[in-house]
């Protein structure tokens, strides 16, 4: 036994590890370094395998970084940088485990002259969020309330659906800058990932301005006591703008119409590049409120490079382009019953623009959690085969009008194979537009301009069918309101009760002596408030009467 | 002067209570039935809950009016108060135009009321028509409707057998008028006794004072 542990200790102090150059070795001659020697704590032969013993050779090798940072290594081995023969060292220092160099030390006169909105690019985003590729990038809005200050969940995502789309940020903008003057919002477009992979080439684009394949997210946090942070529409922050590529698909680009049509030359298209095609509008716009003002030219509330042409807009896409300037729009509608319920079904020139044709468009939708979303093509593909038409699958006998049968079918067959998650709403919105919209200051709030038979959208019933690349509306019968499904009718179709005006009255004066029968015709269902009004003012004025004479008359 | 207890306690708890919810029910109705009242209320200088709040608490008012319909109703039928103070009598009918003719006219040349509260009847043929007739079934007509309103997908099929929203919501506000009428002239009435408000008194304490001579004669008719 004594003899194995004699044996075992002269291993031990005779084995190559007590040979190796300590720390303290190395920097007994390379002094300079005992400093700066700090990467991540290891020692200098980790590194420097080479040197074993001393003294070590006058020039030993190069270590290489790749032992240890094979992931970046590698992907730099990809990078334009690599392809240059720019190295590790180039840009890392070796001995302090940092970075020294970073890209303006070598990009100092990148100029990015041909970059659009050059200074708004460049002072928000990374050089990575262009040049490299991120492994996570999103925009974060911070809102900053005054002290003491606080906003309730509801104010910030009015329909509580979880997701702050442009017209609920429009509304919050305008909020913040009545009710909180002091307050800000800070914006950062943040991205982080491999920064070793860098291109030569930048993104289109349509990356981001489009498909989104960055900051495909938005997150606003609002600070203070009351702080939380919601989900929010990115477009509104990066608006859409579609590649060269996909301006074919857009409503110009399917009319043949050629960039240079329209950019005749660097300065913004005015009104009178529109005019070109489309002069009878801009005659009625013209003469409009907003016309006659100057206040928005056709650019402001039209994008000519959209690829969803404006008929393709649902309610609330279209009020986003009227509340970008009219952002106090919910404050105005105060008077309104259920204001914010009103604007998730209405656009507005459904009531600004009386010469327009308005039109109740139904359309299928899922609920997900507390969250209904529009069916889309996908949707129906998934549910009936690939490259579907689904006009020819609701109209099965390729009539012109849809019925309600038809309606009712395709709703029981998406419910059987979408676990009963689809309904059908309705939306009011303009099927024939008029650019007049000078009808300000509407004081008839008469609910049954809306909520009654007569309502003009009941004439004009459409079944938004989604296809491959646009929609279509399909005209619906009349008699579906009355046949199937009950209750997408009565939402909106509820009561409907005439109110009483003071044209009535002034009709009751006129117009009731000569022709009392045809005045009460005229009435309808406001018989009920007039007569009840009136015997109430008869009752009242008897028993003042009667009060009067007991005070006067009576003899005791 | 006699002292005729004529209210129990629990008619004058229920009455005070129900009046509290009709003044309720009348004020959001109309704000229900013209929508912007409240703007028009904040104009005069007045406060008046939003339109959403407006429909929630109608509703809910509304149903504690009907819970207190179901109560007057049992608590009359069973402490025999409906045969005794409400139920409308043959008998009735003679005294009906004499009462109507003393409110027209005898009130005026100094006649004496031709009826009497007493414990044993506290309402004259009038009153019974209005209180034991024509108001239960307008009340009745008001609730059914008001419930029907409450939930119109949950009573769907009852609304469409009753001939439609349109048609329920006539109903309710034909008698809703009739109820206002009724409480605008009821209102009236409380100022007819002996001293202007002796009738609100006698609903809150119980008893109404009595000229004796009166409180005899109507014994002796």
């Amino acid at each position: 036994m004594r003899r194995l542990v004699i044996l075992l200790l002269v291993i031990f102090f005779a084995s190559p590890i007590w040979a190796f150059p300590t720390h303290e070795d190395c920097t007994d001659c390379h002094g300079k370094l005992k400093k700066s020697i700090s990467h991540q704590g290891i020692s200098c032969n980790d590194c420097h395998t080479e040197i074993t013993a001393f003294p070590h050779k006058e020039k030993p090798a190069h270590p290489t970084c790749n032992k240890c940072h094979s992931k970046a290594t590698d992907s730099f081995k990809k990078s334009f940088h690599n392809a240059r023969g720019i190295v590790c060292l180039d840009c890392h220092s070796a001995h302090s485990g940092t970075v020294t160099k970073s890209c303006t030390s070598c990009h100092s006169r990148a100029t990015h002259e041909k970059l659009p909105s050059r200074a708004k690019h460049l002072a928000t985003l990374n050089c990575l969020a262009c040049h490299g590729i991120p492994e996570k990038s999103g925009i974060t809005a911070t809102i900053k309330l005054p002290a003491g200050a606080s906003l309730d969940r509801k104010d910030v995502d009015s329909d509580g659906k979880g997701f702050v789309d442009k017209t609920e940020w429009h509304t919050l903008e305008y909020l913040l800058e009545h009710k909180f003057p002091n307050s800000t919002i800070d914006r950062q477009y943040w991205s982080y990932g491999n920064i070793h992979n860098i291109r030569k080439k930048p993104v289109d684009c349509s990356d981001c301005h489009d498909k989104r394949t960055r900051f495909a997210t938005a997150t606003a946090k609002l600070n203070g006591e009351s702080g939380y942070s919601v989900q929010i529409d990115p477009g509104i922050f990066i608006p859409e703008f579609p590649s060269l590529l996909d301006f074919k698909k857009t409503v110009h680009g399917k009319q043949g119409v050629t960039c240079t049509d329209c950019h005749t030359s660097q300065e913004k298209i005015s009104d009178g590049v529109c005019t070109l095609c489309h002069g009878k509008v801009y005659n009625t716009y013209k003469h409009s409120l907003h016309g006659r003002r100057n206040s928005a030219a056709c650019t402001d509330c039209h994008n000519p490079h959209l690829i969803k042409s404006y008929k393709e807009y649902n309610a609330k896409e279209r009020i986003a382009v009227c509340s970008h300037c009219h952002k106090n729009y919910i404050s105005k509608h105060k008077w309104l019953p259920n204001t914010t319920l009103h604007f998730q079904y209405l656009e507005c020139t459904s009531c600004h623009s009386p010469g327009s044709e308005k039109s109740m468009v139904f359309f299928f939708q899922k609920k997900s959690g507390d969250k209904k979303t529009a069916l889309t093509y996908r949707d129906f593909e998934r549910a009936f085969g690939h490259d579907i038409e689904v006009r020819s699958v609701i109209d099965k006998y390729a009539e012109d009008i849809l019925k309600g049968n038809d309606i009712g079918n395709i709703l029981k067959y998406l419910n059987k194979k979408m676990d009963n998650s689809v309904s059908i709403d309705a939306e009011i919105v303009v099927t024939k537009v008029h650019h007049d919209y000078s009808v300000t200051r509407l004081k008839e709030k008469s609910c049954v301009v809306c909520h009654s038979s007569q309502a003009s959208f009941y004439n004009s019933l459409y079944l938004n069918i989604p296809g491959k690349e646009e929609h279509v509306y399909a005209p619906v019968k009349g008699t579906l309101l009355s046949t199937y499904p009950l209750s997408m009718a009565m939402d909106i179709y509820l009561l409907g009760e005439q109110k009483i005006t003071r044209d009535d009255i002034s009709a009751l004066i006129h117009k009731a002596p000569e022709n009392l029968r045809s005045y009460i015709t005229g009435l309808g269902f406001k018989l009920i408030d007039l007569v009840g009004i009136g015997l109430l003012i008869l009752a009242f004025l008897g028993c003042m009467v009667h009060a009067l004479l007991r005070i006067l008359v009576v003899k005791r | 002067m006699k002292k005729v207890y004529l209210h129990t306690l629990t008619i004058r708890v229920w009455h005070w209570i129900n009046a509290a919810i009709i003044i309720l029910l009348t004020i959001t109705g109309i704000h229900l039935r013209a929508p912007g009242t409240e703007e028009v209320a904040k104009s005069l200088g007045l406060w008046l809950p939003g339109y959403t709040a407006a429909v929630l608490i109608h509703k809910y008012a509304g149903f504690a009016m009907t819970a207190a319909f179901i109560f007057w109703i049992t608590y009359i039928l069973i402490s025999g108060s409906f045969r005794k103070h409400y139920l409308f009598r043959l008998s009735d009918i003679p005294v009906m135009g004499r009462q109507a003719r003393y409110y027209v006219i005898g009130l005026f040349n100094g006649e004496k009321n031709p009826f009497v509260s007493t414990p044993e009847g506290k309402f004259n043929p009038l009153q019974k028509l209005t209180y034991g007739a024509a108001m239960p079934v307008i009340l009745f007509a008001l609730i059914v409707t008001g419930i029907l309103f409450s939930d119109i997908f949950y009573f769907r099929d009852e609304i469409e057998r009753l001939g439609g929203v349109r048609m329920i919501d006539t109903l309710h506000v034909i008698a809703a008028y009739l109820c206002l009428l009724n409480f605008l002239v009821h209102l009236y009435m409380t100022t007819m006794g002996h001293h202007i408000f002796d009738h609100i008194k006698s609903m809150i304490v119980g008893y109404e004072e009595v000229a004796e001579e009166e409180a005899e004669h109507t014994q002796a008719s």
